[in-house]
């Protein structure tokens, strides 16, 4: 395996989801090619980074605009069906 | 603040499904609520130990507080993706409150063969493309597959600053100036791009998930995926990475 096929497989290696065979041949290339074992690293570490970042929170005045919305909606839906 | 640690669920594996609403469970935020009764607080304050399931089976039998609870749990999630989306306030709020009104409306028909979020999401993903299209208008290439042609592995850009990380993401992913590093990388991205790795890797989506709500193959939303994920580490790593601990790139290429 070369650096340009351990990029194309580099997507299902880090989810999980790689083929054994290919597991096998990407982790023999990581073993002799450090820069690939650091991309490799690195792009986990940035997966992960996003993946615990905090989501925005919503501002205070929208927020309770949306939560009226749906009580209002609910109560037009609800009302509907009876 | 004195708050319980937030259990783990089974059912909805992904760590913000758990931990989107723990800052509402802050009484502070539950007083500033106007028009609460005490019964919907009793909810409010206990919904992480009941299960999504059971919350849309109770929503769609005709209580409000507790699709009001699923709102709370998920309102965050539903506006970042939003916001980073569309990257504009007030859009983003449209968005938000379209979704959740969607969601009322469409309640009876979710058939819980998809998990509440992802259905949450997709419809968030949805109204966030018409926002998109909208913007560009007709004459623009639009982000659907079938007017721009797939991409492949072959043009794939190889990483060029590689180093270690001085720092692991945990001591990272509290601090101030990387929350901004990460949403201006996040902005830097193409946003065909930017989507794939917001759905997929951001809110956990699967592939297919992902997909489907982008309506893409899963080929190229994978291609999008791999190069989303290798632009973010070239953009990080150049502020992250231990410029003692580089590795050359022309050690790269064999």
């Amino acid at each position: 395996m070369k650096c340009a096929e351990l990029l194309a497989a580099l997507n299902e290696y880090v989810d999980g989801t790689v083929d054994p065979a290919i597991c096998e041949e990407f982790e023999k290339h990581m073993a002799g090619c450090n820069p690939c074992q650091v991309v490799v690293d690195n792009i986990r570490k940035t997966i992960t980074l996003y993946k615990e970042g905090k989501p925005h929170p919503l501002p205070v005045k929208f927020r309770r605009q949306l939560h009226a919305a749906l009580r209002q909606r609910w109560k037009e839906t609800h009302c509907r069906k009876d | 603040m004195g708050l319980p640690a937030c259990p783990g669920r089974a059912i909805t594996p992904h760590w913000r499904r758990d931990h989107g609403h723990c800052s509402e469970r802050r009484p502070r935020r539950v007083c500033r609520r106007p028009g609460r009764t005490r019964r919907a607080n009793l909810i409010h304050t206990t919904t992480p130990d009941i299960a999504d399931a059971e919350l849309v089976q109770r929503a769609q039998a005709g209580d409000l507080e507790a699709f009001e609870a699923l709102t709370r749990r998920y309102e965050q999630r539903v506006y970042s993706l939003a916001l980073r989306m569309l990257r504009h306030d007030q859009d983003a709020e449209d968005v938000t409150q379209q979704t959740f009104l969607s969601a009322v409306e469409g309640l009876g028909g979710f058939r819980r063969e998809a998990s509440f979020a992802t259905w949450l999401l997709r419809i968030a993903t949805h109204a966030a493309l018409k926002v998109i299209r909208k913007r560009q208008g007709l004459e623009t290439v639009s982000l659907e597959e079938t007017t721009q042609p797939a991409e492949g592995y072959d043009q794939i850009p190889h990483p060029e600053y590689i180093a270690d990380w001085r720092h692991s993401p945990e001591q990272l992913v509290h601090r101030r100036e990387v929350r901004r590093l990460l949403e201006e990388a996040l902005e830097k991205l193409d946003e065909k791009h930017r989507l794939v790795f917001l759905l997929r890797d951001v809110e956990g989506l699967s592939v297919k998930e992902t997909a489907e709500a982008l309506r893409l193959s899963e080929a190229n939303t994978k291609v999008r995926l791999l190069r989303a994920r290798l632009q973010l580490r070239e953009q990080l790593t150049r502020t992250l990475g231990d410029p003692r601990r580089r590795v050359e790139r022309t050690a790269h290429e064999h």
